[in-house]
């Protein structure tokens, strides 16, 4: 049997709204070489609201170009020092219709370079988007949040799964 | 655990006029999609048709973002399939499209929620790239998947559909 290098590490269903989704100890002594966060549910506001993630709780440092499309409208935009790293640059998420967002997180644990994020953001009705994001910060990551403009309802799931970079 | 391959498709000589994945087992989180495709469509690009469940109804709803190589376009569908960018065999000989599709979570008992990434390969200008955000309204946890070229008759030979299914243990 094959060793298997694609490992879940963490996960959760919300059981109710969520302002903060928290993920803690996540190993950085060279198990994982990259993390994948898998979201998919709702958020509780009144129309749409952005989704976003903060490294080891940091609020600084979070750099991002956005490349969304609305069924209507294309759009790009790039931030520099943000408090957080949005998933896009439109409203990602609706009370109404599931979003399923995909953070890749490239060489998390190390601690000689900032730290490079690719983001997918999706929600059918409404938004799909990719995000290249760098938190300029040489710090191991070992929790994150995922927060927006308002708690991800009852019944979203986030699944943090570790890739091994050797067998 | 992790990321399982389900089955693996390699079409043969003579092509085929459709790929299906049936009896996926139910004990995963994600379902993950890969395709390297080219059909017999006598045009630059194709698409995959991608039904699941055998379900043909009008549950298909898609948001795209698409470059071609001189500009950008979004637009919004909703009808009886879901699609994905591939070659068509106008594009340069031997090279096929490649397209990842994840749909999450695909045995709740909650409409599919999907994401694709898709690229046409063709050494020219025009090539397309292809993001889109999926939302199938079927609530059944998803046991088959079925696909079809869109424009073409055919999937070439040595076109590949591999399924993989994502495990929380």
């Amino acid at each position: 049997m094959a060793t298997p290098t694609y490992t879940l590490i963490d996960s959760v269903t919300l059981a109710t709204n969520t302002a903060n989704v928290t993920f803690e100890s996540i190993p950085t002594d060279g198990t994982y070489g990259d993390l994948v966060i898998v979201l998919t549910g709702t958020m509780a506001v009144g129309s749409v609201g952005h989704g976003d993630i903060k490294f080891n709780y940091s609020t600084t440092g979070y750099n991002v170009v956005h490349m969304d499309g609305d069924g209507s409208t294309t759009i790009s935009r790039a931030y520099s020092n943000q408090m957080q790293m949005r998933f896009s640059e439109n409203n990602s998420f609706s009370t109404t219709t599931l979003n399923t967002t995909i953070i890749q997180v490239l060489d998390y644990a190390e601690t000689n370079k900032h730290k490079s994020v690719l983001i997918r953001t999706n929600r059918a009705d409404g938004l799909v988007a990719a995000t290249a994001g760098r938190w300029a910060d040489t710090s191991a990551i070992n929790r994150f949040i995922l927060a927006g403009d308002a708690a991800y309802e009852a019944g979203t799931t986030v699944y943090l799964y570790g890739i091994a970079k050797a067998l | 655990m992790g990321y399982q391959l389900i089955e693996e498709i390699t079409v043969g000589a003579g092509g085929a006029a459709s790929i299906e994945f049936t009896g996926i087992p139910q004990d995963g989180v994600d379902l993950v999609l890969k395709l390297a495709m080219r059909t017999n469509r006598a045009a630059n690009t194709d698409s995959v048709k991608i039904q699941i469940n055998n379900n043909t109804g009008s549950i298909y709803t898609h948001l795209r973002l698409q470059g071609n190589g001189s500009s950008v376009l979004t637009g919004s569908y909703t009808g009886t399939e879901s699609y994905v960018i591939v070659n068509g065999n106008n594009d340069t000989a031997n090279t096929f499209g490649n397209a990842d599709f994840l749909i999450s979570n695909y045995t709740s008992s909650n409409d599919k929620s999907a994401t694709s990434d898709a690229v046409n390969e063709n050494n020219a200008t025009l090539a397309y790239q292809d993001l889109k955000a999926h939302l199938f309204a079927d609530t059944n946890p998803v046991s088959s998947v079925q696909l079809a070229p869109s424009g073409g008759t055919l999937f070439l030979q040595y076109s590949t559909a591999s399924l993989y299914m994502i495990t929380a243990d």
